[in-house]
């Protein structure tokens, strides 16, 4: 398997795992902002596969 | 009278656009249902996008956010970037297998893969059972917002007929031409209105009790971490079905075939990731800051028991203009959902039942087919049946056993048909029993089988068929 695929499969294994691990008790917004940010990592990803689809 | 005003210049303005599109049609089901092949990149994007995000977004996740916090977020996000996983992993092979082989509905899809027709068949009886209580939901919405805006609820029925046509006329203009430019306009508005909400929200909020307070309110009742109703099970059971979403529903399927190249469907992906993002994060955000307007005693207090009227209520504390846009925003949503998903199981209907017939009249069967499943939701919707709600809530469980045998074909893995239509029977039985078994659609949402949410239960039945096809294949 590719490893840009990899690493999306990681992170996403990452948001289910770390808010009931690290982020579980978030008296700040960090929990907000580490979906947002992961979620921003996995679409750049993927906007740099699309531009091999030429 | 602003908000009459507001929905006139939408239909008027929508039902231009939908002429305007007749100029790129060509006769032919290929081109009216999945334009030739040859949408651009970014009304394929505005399309995917406005197709896959509901009303349930502004009404629904602001509401959801607002009662249960941050967690609300996760389930969101987890969604979106599911989809843009599978669209990275899946959409160029699916693209250009639907041009190889002429696929024009995702049953076609699964009929030519699996060599049979009756597995289309199949397809077509589970989308139309499952899709038609979410499309009914659809104009369900509509018509509670456009009474709202009226003032009064007395004008529902209204709001009924309105969206009923609006989904029927836009369909049925040019097909996916029609549907697809409505979609981006109404996309683009979907945005506008929904960054107008944030800022309205976050200026009465920064300028009355300021941000700190804010986080702090929140804090307090535990809505910026995981909150008691964000359980593990309940996390899963809400994420799991629509982190397929992009696999098994039919509407957002069939738009993998449209991009006229592969730029334009790069385009599609980044499109649809970029809007995805920006519409969450507005919609997350505009509930948790309602809640802080709420507990500091900015706007009225909403029991997160009812909090779809979230959004109602605060709309009644906006300027006119204002809140009229976010009104009319609404039922675009709404309809942008419906009319994809209409237009989609029209051409499965046709294709799949009237598949003895020519073309030409499979084309007025369509026509047909479209013009009945709109009459009954919208029939379904104006005699507000309590249940379609919860059926809607459903439909998502409903249609995941045909994710096994939807990525088996993406994968171009073959298994004998009989086991894929055992594997979707079984996996769509399970849910049907276990509704009847229960009485609350809820209840077997959130159900735990041996500490599995439903949803990994029915993929698992229907994984077993497919498995038990795909060794009998290989012993033969």
């Amino acid at each position: 398997m590719k490893r840009s695929y990899l690493i999306m499969l990681a992170i996403i294994a990452l948001m289910f795992v770390l808010p009931y691990t690290v982020f579980a008790r978030q008296k700040d917004w960090l929990l907000y902002w580490f979906w947002t940010l992961s979620t921003v990592v996995v679409i750049l990803i993927g906007w740099l596969e699309t531009r091999r689809w030429r | 009278m602003l908000p009459v005003l507001l929905f006139i210049i939408y239909i008027v303005l929508g039902t231009l656009i939908a002429v305007y599109s007749r100029r790129f049609m060509r006769p032919g089901e290929r081109d009216f249902y999945v334009g030739s092949y040859r949408v651009g990149g970014l009304v394929a994007a505005l399309t995917y996008a406005a197709t896959t995000y509901s009303a349930f977004m502004m009404v629904g996740l602001v509401g959801l956010s607002y009662a249960t916090g941050v967690g609300a977020h996760g389930f969101e996000l987890l969604y979106l970037v599911a989809t843009v996983a599978i669209l990275i992993i899946f959409a160029p092979r699916v693209w250009e297998r639907a041009r190889e082989r002429g696929w024009i509905t995702p049953s076609d899809m699964l009929s030519d893969h699996y060599g049979s027709k009756l597995i289309g068949i199949v397809v077509a009886l589970i989308y139309l059972i499952s899709l038609v209580p979410y499309t009914a939901l659809q104009m369900k919405g509509i018509g509670e917002i456009f009474g709202k805006m009226m003032g009064g609820e007395e004008h529902y029925g209204l709001g009924v007929l309105f969206g009923a046509l609006l989904v029927l006329i836009w369909s049925l203009i040019a097909g996916i031409w029609s549907v697809a430019l409505t979609d981006a306009f109404q996309g683009l508005f979907m945005l506008l209105a929904g960054t107008l909400y944030f800022f309205w929200l976050f200026l009465l909020v920064q300028q009355n009790i300021g941000l700190a307070a804010a986080t702090e309110l929140l804090a307090n009742k535990g809505l910026l971490g995981m909150s008691s109703f964000w359980t593990p099970h309940v996390f899963l059971s809400f994420t799991l079905p629509w982190m397929l979403f992009a696999v098994i529903h039919p509407q957002v399927v069939q738009r993998l075939f449209i991009p006229r190249d592969r730029e334009g469907l790069a385009l599609m992906v980044r499109g649809f990731a970029v809007f995805g993002l920006l519409y969450t994060v507005l919609a997350v955000t505009i509930g948790l800051l309602a809640r802080a307007a709420a507990e500091g005693g900015l706007v009225p207090y909403v029991e997160p028991s009812r909090r779809d009227l979230v959004t109602p209520t605060l709309l009644t504390l906006m300027h006119p203009l204002l809140s009229s846009l976010i009104f009319v925003s609404i039922i675009a949503a709404a309809v942008t959902t419906a009319n994809s998903i209409v237009l989609s199981l029209a051409g499965v209907a046709a294709r799949e039942l009237g598949f003895v017939l020519p073309e030409e009249r499979r084309m007025k069967l369509g026509y047909l087919a479209a013009a009945f499943l709109v009459a009954v939701a919208a029939s379904v919707a104006y005699a507000r049946v309590g249940y379609i709600v919860d059926l809607a809530v459903l439909t998502t469980t409903m249609l995941l056993p045909l994710a096994p045998v939807t990525l088996l074909a993406w994968l171009n893995v073959r298994v004998p048909a009989w086991s894929a239509i055992l594997s979707l029977l079984a996996g769509f039985s399970l849910v049907v029993f276990l509704m009847m078994y229960y009485g609350k659609p809820m209840q077997v949402f959130l159900l735990s089988i041996y500490g599995l949410p439903s949803s990994v239960a029915v993929l698992l039945l229907s994984s077993l068929f497919l498995a038990v096809g795909w060794a009998f294949s290989r012993k033969s």
